[in-house]
């Protein structure tokens, strides 16, 4: 039988690769969510349409669901699997690659509403007076808008990247194998502690994100009226 | 400068995506002969679930071994091709054939008329048949079928374990549950009274020196099934099926399979 600190070690391997997918999505999802956001609020008729129907369908349907079907359709329907094995930047494996892949789509729609929030609640004024001071369009939105609209969508952040450490959980259906993955595999060698143990790793990846988005709410309290 | 950034980000963010489904190989196959298709990769891709004594890592290994894995290997020698495992979700299997991200399932595969129409199954390789779990505290009072009409069961879902269920104890409490190692696990946590699965599972998990399950015991002669036997796996139409069918009966023929299976403690379990 394995000992606490071996097991401890395979949970950790497990654990890394939960982490890899939380911090990947992240960083691609903050920076899809940001493009599509612009899309929805865009003033071209289709372009809004098109964005607010694809949002429509990656909310609408279970994260699961999409995993499944990004991993398997390609063999099912055109025959190709394999797809993620061929993707210029490796990480890890095939199916790693489609779990970060569906992951990044559908947290970038989230983040994407989040943005689209966080940008409309910034009075025209601003955009008015970065104009009078002679900016453009861009420079008011990089310089003057998303400065603030970071600092309100902290909260609604927060909550969304706390669901996704432990929605990665889900791509074990595809036997990606994170931390509940590996503690499975020690049930099925008669050891059924390690499960419920995940927890702790978890809450504390939780904790961390807690205390770090408390300060940086509280570094970000400038223009405090 | 910052616009210059923001395109540069933005063009390398569309690229890794595009390239992830653009990158696909524009192999063709066919699909005329599974077999080819396999050689000409030179590798045959082996579904399993870590699963002792059949599919499993030995502590600091990340080797697979076990009886499956041994024996898909010598298969695969004979094929002419090297052998890769990965592992799979159970649930999804057929799924994982048919999308041809595996090529045969190898991981202890009972036998049966459903999957044998969805999939292409070999010919028998080991035994194996249903048995009745329970706690120990419980081998005493739920030794009948009577007894178990009034409990709570459980038992695989869509498994020889829960046939068994449905047509000799309609009247109990039936649970059907995802796999089989979760099956014992609600016989342990007492969430259900007894549980059907199969032998070769039960016994390890049960014998096992230090095992959670060693609270369970394995009750003979309450559940009577039809014997069953594992089968490999391939796609349906596969025609690699008969290759490792000929290969199989000569590896049992010269002793091999035998030879593999005295490693594992399973020789009576061998299908003559």
């Amino acid at each position: 039988m394995y000992s606490f600190s071996e097991v401890n070690l395979k949970l950790l391997d497990g654990f890394k690769v939960t982490l890899d997918l939380f911090a990947l999505t992240l960083i691609f999802g903050l920076i899809l969510g940001l493009i599509i956001s612009f899309g929805s609020m865009s003033r071209f008729k289709p372009l809004s349409f098109v964005t607010k129907v694809f949002i429509w369908i990656i909310r609408g349907t279970p994260l699961m669901l999409q995993i499944l079907v990004v991993f398997y359709a390609p063999g099912l329907v055109f025959g190709k699997p394999n797809l993620f094995s061929n993707a210029p930047i490796m990480l890890r494996d095939e199916r790693f690659m489609a779990a970060l892949f569906t992951f990044v789509i559908n947290y970038s729609c989230y983040f994407s509403e989040i943005f689209r929030g966080g940008i409309q609640s910034i009075p025209v004024g601003q955009h008015e007076a970065g104009q009078v001071l002679g900016l453009s369009k861009t420079q008011t939105f990089f310089r003057v808008i998303l400065l603030q609209v970071v600092k309100r969508i902290v909260p609604p952040m927060s909550n969304e990247i706390i669901t996704l450490i432990k929605d990665t959980s889900l791509v074990r259906v595809i036997m990606v194998v994170e931390i509940i993955k590996v503690a499975e595999k020690f049930t099925a060698k008669g050891m059924i502690w390690p499960l419920f143990y995940t927890g702790l790793f978890y809450l504390v990846a939780c904790g961390i994100m807690t205390l770090l988005f408390g300060l940086i709410e509280k570094k970000l309290s400038y223009f405090k009226a | 400068m910052s616009k210059k950034i923001i395109a540069l980000v933005l063009a390398l963010l569309m690229a890794t995506l595009c390239f992830a489904l653009a990158g696909c190989k524009k192999d063709k196959n066919d699909g005329d002969s599974d077999l080819a298709y396999i050689k000409g990769k030179g590798k045959l891709i082996v579904g399993i679930t870590d699963f002792e004594p059949m599919d499993y890592q030995e502590k600091d290994s990340t080797e697979w071994t076990g009886f499956d894995a041994e024996l898909a290997r010598a298969v695969a020698e004979k094929l002419g091709v090297s052998v890769e495992f990965k592992e799979i979700s159970w649930k999804m299997k057929e799924t994982e054939l048919s999308s041809k991200n595996i090529d045969c399932i190898w991981n202890g595969l009972t036998w049966d008329e459903e999957r044998a129409e969805n999939m292409s199954l070999s010919d028998y390789y080991m035994l194996n048949r249903q048995v009745l779990v329970v706690k120990a505290d419980n081998a005493e009072t739920l030794n009948t079928l009577d007894a178990l009409m009034s409990a709570k069961l459980t038992a695989e879902e869509g498994s020889a374990g829960e046939e068994f269920i449905n047509e000799n104890l309609k009247d109990a409490t039936y649970n059907a549950a995802d796999a089989q190692i979760d099956a014992l696990k609600e016989v342990l946590a007492g969430t259900s009274d007894a549980c059907i699965i199969d032998y070769t599972m039960a016994y390890y998990l049960i014998n096992k020196e230090g095992s959670d399950f060693s609270g369970l015991t394995i009750l003979e002669g309450v559940v009577n099934t039809e014997d069953e036997y594992y089968s490999v796996a391939f796609r349906k139409g596969s025609d690699a099926t008969a290759e490792v069918n000929s290969i199989l009966a000569a590896l049992k023929k010269d002793g091999t399979v035998n030879t593999i299976a005295a490693k594992y403690n399973l020789q009576d379990a061998i299908v003559k």
